[in-house]
């Protein structure tokens, strides 16, 4: 088998339990013409495994055009999925600013990859175990707050003219806010700074450099650099 | 950030880690095979922890999905208003793929890749 995949073993072993499941599916879908033709080869059919039960069964899944159709739709449904979970279950970098856009962006994925009349139901039962799972537990305005801080995500939200998404997450920082900080003075500070940070007015915001590094500076950079 | 498991003894532990932009510190490992694991007690014990490190040092204390974890969550965020719960985001993107491995139309075939992955040529 080896020597059809060009080496490299079907199995890939993951940093969580489910996701090994998945990125089997991925390995297994990206050997499938191989694997057909080793199936349909002499080297199998001479092979003594070719006569066993067990043998019989695998020819007959590989050979089968159902079961690589569904294993391309499970891999729709589940690779901008894990595109997320590498990011949160790395330690490249803080995920918390990164993870409510990641998220919208996998479901988008989702939604056009099974954009036909005729997958609309399996599409319905996904996004509604995705809504389910992440609404109520992720949708939390501590995430909403992160990504409004993170001018890389916000500004390309406002210069889109997207207000009801740069009001939503403004919601979230105000709630944060509120909840973190106490002291009214010190909460109206800190809400006059944002208001000027959303339209880059103030000697902090609005120079050249502060706005050319929008998109590669980090939230955490942009902090240092402004206090 | 706290995560409950069971050791081949059969003992519950709860490891508690922090996490900061410096990076990711363990901070101690709790047996508490001998106490039952209802949202209170978690909470009490979330709530030490917090008190340990200092309430305004902490932003967000994430837990795993458990149940009793997100009970514990709601009742520390009433006792200590400044700091927020969440579970754990890739344990929910974890349980999210389980479900979608679930559905009728995907169970049958992944269960054959799988054959296929464990037939050794």
């Amino acid at each position: 088998m080896r020597e059809k995949t060009g080496g490299a073993d079907l199995v890939r072993p993951a940093a969580t339990r489910f996701a090994t499941s998945f990125l089997t599916l991925k390995s297994l879908y990206k050997h499938k013409d191989p694997l057909k033709a080793l199936f349909v080869s002499e080297k199998w059919t001479g092979n003594k495994l070719a006569k066993t039960k067990a043998g019989e069964d695998v020819h007959d899944i590989v050979l089968s055009t159902e079961f690589w159709n569904k294993i391309e739709d499970c891999l729709r449904a589940s690779a901008p999925l894990l595109i997320v979970l590498r990011v949160v279950d790395g330690d490249e970098k803080p995920a918390m600013s990164e993870v409510q856009a990641l998220m919208d962006h996998a479901k988008e994925k989702i939604k056009l990859s099974f954009a036909i009349p005729s997958k609309k139901r399996l599409l319905d039962k996904i996004m509604e175990i995705i809504e389910r799972r992440w609404e109520k537990q992720m949708d939390h305005p501590l995430y909403g707050a992160a990504l409004y801080l993170n001018p890389g995500k916000l500004h390309p939200l406002i210069e889109k003219n997207d207000d009801e998404t740069v009001g939503q997450l403004r919601g979230c920082f105000l709630d944060v806010l509120a909840r973190m900080v106490e002291d009214e003075e010190t909460s109206d500070k800190i809400n006059a700074q944002a208001m000027d940070y959303e339209c880059l007015r103030g000697d902090a915001f609005s120079n050249k450099m502060a706005k050319q590094n929008l998109d590669s500076m980090s939230p955490r950079k942009c902090c240092i650099f402004l206090f | 950030m706290s995560d409950g498991w069971s050791d081949r003894r059969g003992r519950h532990l709860i490891n508690f880690l922090v996490n900061s932009p410096e990076g990711t510190y363990f901070l101690e490992s709790v047996d508490a095979s001998s106490e039952v694991h209802d949202a209170n007690m978690l909470a009490n014990l979330l709530e030490k922890k917090v008190d340990d490190i200092g309430k305004d040092k902490v932003v967000q204390v994430v837990t795993d999905n458990g149940a009793n974890f997100k009970a514990a969550g709601k009742l520390l965020m009433e006792r200590i208003p400044t700091i927020f719960w969440s579970p754990c985001a890739a344990h929910c993107l974890d349980l999210m793929l389980e479900e979608i491995g679930n559905l009728e139309a995907f169970k049958k075939h992944i269960a054959r890749a799988k054959a296929c992955d464990n037939f050794h040529l």
